[in-house]
C-alpha cells in the first residue's frame, strides 16, 4: 500500500515527466532558430539575451505559479529566492554585451541547491531549459 | 486520499498555467527559425530586449512588494 509521500512523490513524477515532454519542443526549436544574418554581433547578443530572459521568465512564473498552488507546492521563501535570482539574471542579461552566461549559470546552482527536494523537482525540467539556452548563448 | 488530489490538482494547476506560455515561447523560437520571416535590424533587437527586460523585472517587483519578506 502506498504512503502518502509516495503518492506525492507520484504526482511530482508524473508532473515531471509531463514538464520534460512540454519542454522539449523548446529545446528542438533551439537547435532550428538562429538569429537573423543581417545582424552585428551587438545584434546577435542580443538575439540571445531576449530569448534568454524569455526562458527565465517561464522559471519564474512556473515558480510563482507554484507558491499560489493549494497546497502551495514551493514556499514562499523559496519563491521569494527565484524571483530575487530572477530579477538579478535578466538585469545582467539586459545590461552586459558578454559574459553575463556564465554569472547567470553560477547563480542557478546556487538558488537551485538551497531549494527542497520536492520543490527542486517542480523546477528541475525548467532550470535545464534554462542551462540548455545559456549554454548556446555562450 | 484527499491531500493525493489536492497535490495532483496543484501540480496540474501550475502545469495549465505555464503551458500557454511554453507554447508561446516555442512560436518565437520557431519564428526566429522560419526563413520567410522578416529580419530584424539591430536597432529592433535591442528594444526587443529592452522592452522584454522592464517588463520581466516590473513583475519580479510587483511580486516582490507583493510578498514582503517577514521580519
Amino acid at each position: 500500500m502506498l504512503t502518502l509521500h509516495h503518492r506525492r512523490s507520484l504526482a511530482i513524477s508524473a508532473y515531471l515527466i509531463a514538464a520534460v515532454m512540454t519542454l522539449a519542443a523548446p529545446l528542438v526549436a533551439v537547435s532550428c532558430a538562429h538569429p537573423s544574418p543581417n545582424l552585428s554581433p551587438v545584434g546577435v547578443r542580443a538575439f540571445y539575451a531576449t530569448r534568454a530572459v524569455n526562458v527565465l521568465d517561464v522559471v519564474r512564473d512556473t515558480a510563482i505559479a507554484a507558491e499560489a498552488a493549494t497546497p502551495k507546492l514551493l514556499s514562499t521563501s523559496s519563491t521569494r529566492a527565484v524571483v530575487e535570482w530572477h530579477r538579478a539574471a535578466v538585469a545582467a542579461a539586459g545590461a552586459t554585451p558578454s559574459g553575463w552566461e556564465a554569472t547567470v549559470l553560477a547563480s542557478l546552482d546556487g538558488v537551485e541547491r538551497n531549494l527542497e527536494p520536492p520543490e527542486r523537482a517542480v523546477l528541475a525540467p525548467y532550470f535545464a531549459l534554462v542551462r540548455a539556452i545559456l549554454q548556446e548563448a555562450r | 486520499m484527499a491531500g493525493d488530489t489536492a497535490n495532483v490538482a496543484a501540480i496540474a494547476g501550475v502545469a495549465v498555467r505555464i503551458v500557454p506560455e511554453i507554447v508561446a515561447l516555442v512560436r518565437s523560437f520557431h519564428t526566429a527559425a522560419n526563413p520567410n520571416a522578416p529580419t530584424p535590424t539591430d536597432a529592433e533587437v535591442l528594444e526587443g530586449l529592452r522592452q522584454a527586460v522592464s517588463s520581466s523585472i516590473a513583475k519580479d517587483d510587483a511580486w516582490l512588494a507583493a510578498h514582503p519578506e517577514p521580519k
